[in-house]
């Protein structure tokens, strides 16, 4: 049976071999960012998942496969620090807690390609940091990103504070739990929710075409 | 009785409800829990689920437990079923994981501060010292019959495979019927340098039809030279500006 290109990838995660998945990912046809994302590191990541579930590796390996997939972000999509002066700028964090970084990283990434500003925080940034830091810092967007059911109590209180902000910056929210719940009761109307990457881009692309016409 | 295993155990019926609890699954589990599925997360429940119907001998998975003051806990879940009762036995593993978990953590730093411009740099470095090497040899042709190989600085293995493969290439391409090596500018040879160095010198023999020559040799490097036991397929020429003299006497001497 034939494996597809995101089982693949998934693969070289767990067997640890970086430079082959690096490889590999150059390698695509297409390099388009959002499309390597959608159709091959995001389906990976859920395909160990699914071994997980049919008890075929362990949450050690889990580990290991966040790292290589970690660095073979890392290593691919790293932006040139010459670039011009970004107008525009956005925070990414996932809530405290909450060390699901990996999907944040990729939005991160693809705000980055579009021309943003960015700050990314990673994984479990507490409310006071973020807050701190939103203050000095004035971005135009704060994203937030939770996977795990047992961290969804704190986002009210984020999303509540956050858009409370003086600049008055767009809140999204993202996630795992964003596609599997309705996180509207979390929101207080003052978020923003993206199920996915296809959701991502299209509000990108609508706040392109706001700044245009306005 | 079994109230006293020093293991985190509970007996179930086929519907999962909870008969037995040990003294260490009580401290472990939350109070209120009437079935299994209660003590697993929701999102380990499939997993559970594969392990609820009846089967021979014991089988062992990992799942996500509800534990009593910490919503997810990793544990090897070992179940047998005895008709319709099984024993299952918790084990968690959350501690092993977790010298992983700050290992990993401080990887991640890493990575993160990890400047990857310094990494390309050192990758342009390699380039540089490769190309330094390169140039520390260069091949060339004097004329169409006659190409010059100073040897600069220090002879050192990766030196010599480097300015192997562009003689070689060079001598192949050209005609040479004399090919000068001198060693006026070179500095210390060290024992693979000086294996590489004979190995090329066999090399364009053979291509060549015609021993290289060798210039500039200083005592010490007569020595160096010596030292290893080679059978040199060379001649040793005293300076270029000999080699030279004689060479273009040569070739003016038709014209004159
Ligand atoms: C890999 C993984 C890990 C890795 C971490 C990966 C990482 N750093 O991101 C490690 C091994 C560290 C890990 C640890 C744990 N995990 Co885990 N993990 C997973 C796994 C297998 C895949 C997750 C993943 O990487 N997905 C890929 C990314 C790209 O997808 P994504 O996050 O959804 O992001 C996409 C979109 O949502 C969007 N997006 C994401 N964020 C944002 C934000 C914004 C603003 C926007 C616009 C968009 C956006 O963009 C992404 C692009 O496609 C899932 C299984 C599953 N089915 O999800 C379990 C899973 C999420 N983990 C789970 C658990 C329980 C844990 C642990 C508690 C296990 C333990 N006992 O140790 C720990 C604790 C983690 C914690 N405290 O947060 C459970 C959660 C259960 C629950 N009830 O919520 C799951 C579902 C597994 C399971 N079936 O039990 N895990």
């Amino acid at each position: 049976m034939a494996i597809s290109d995101a089982e693949k990838l998934a693969r070289l995660f767990l067997d640890g071999n970086h430079a082959e998945a690096l490889r590999f990912i150059k390698e695509q046809p297409n390099q388009n960012k959002m499309v390597l994302f959608r159709d091959l590191f995001t389906p990976a990541m859920y395909m160990i998942g699914d071994l997980w579930e049919n008890n075929e590796i362990s949450v050690a390996d889990e580990h290991l496969a966040t790292g290589v997939c970690d660095f073979v972000l890392s290593r691919l999509f790293q932006v040139s620090s010459e670039e011009t002066r970004r107008k525009k700028k956005a925070m990414f964090l996932c809530l405290q807690g909450e060390q699901h970084y990996l999907g944040i990283k990729m939005i991160n990434s693809i705000f980055e390609d579009e021309g943003w500003e960015t700050k990314y925080f990673g994984a479990s940034l507490p409310l006071e940091y973020a807050l701190k830091s939103a203050l000095q810092w004035k971005p135009e967007v704060i994203g937030l990103s939770v996977s795990i059911v047992y961290n969804l109590p704190v986002l009210k209180n984020y999303v509540r504070t956050l858009g409370a902000l003086p600049n008055k910056p767009d809140i999204l929210i993202g996630g795992r739990l964003a596609e599997k719940y309705d996180l509207e009761p979390y929101t207080n109307n003052q978020g923003i929710i993206i199920k996915n990457l296809e959701q991502a881009e299209k509000w990108l692309e609508e706040y392109r075409e706001e700044r245009v016409n306005a | 009785m079994s109230c006293a295993l020093p293991v985190p155990y509970v007996k179930i019926d086929k519907d999962g409800v909870i008969l037995v609890r040990s003294q260490k699954a009580k401290e472990l589990l939350n109070q209120n829990t009437e079935t299994i599925q209660d003590c697993f997360d929701e999102e380990s429940h499939n997993k559970l689920m594969k392990y609820m119907v009846p089967f021979k001998g014991e089988k062992t998975f990992e799942a996500n437990i509800k534990g009593k003051d910490q919503p997810f806990l990793l544990c090897d879940v070992s179940v047998s079923w005895e008709e319709d009762f099984a024993h299952v036995v918790f084990i968690p593993t959350g501690n092993q994981v977790q010298g992983l978990e700050e290992k990993l953590l401080e990887l991640r730093m890493r990575l993160s501060t990890t400047d990857f411009e310094l990494f390309e740099k050192k990758e342009a470095l390699e380039e540089a010292l490769k190309r330094l090497d390169e140039l520390s040899g260069p091949f060339i042709p004097i004329s169409e019959k006659m190409a010059f190989v100073p040897l600069f600085g220090d002879i050192t293995e990766s030196k010599m495979i480097t300015v192997t493969g562009n003689a070689l290439k060079a001598a192949y391409e050209g005609q040479f019927e004399e090919i000068f090596f001198d060693l006026s500018a070179t500095g210390e040879i060290d024992e693979n340098g000086v294996q590489k160095l004979s190995e090329l010198f066999r090399m364009l023999h053979y291509m060549n039809g015609k021993p290289v020559k060798i210039i500039g040799v200083k005592p010490k490097h007569a020595r160096q030279l010596n030292s290893l036991n080679v059978n040199w397929p060379v001649y040793f020429e005293s300076s270029l500006k000999d080699v030279l003299i004689e060479h273009l006497q040569i070739g003016k001497a038709p014209q004159s």
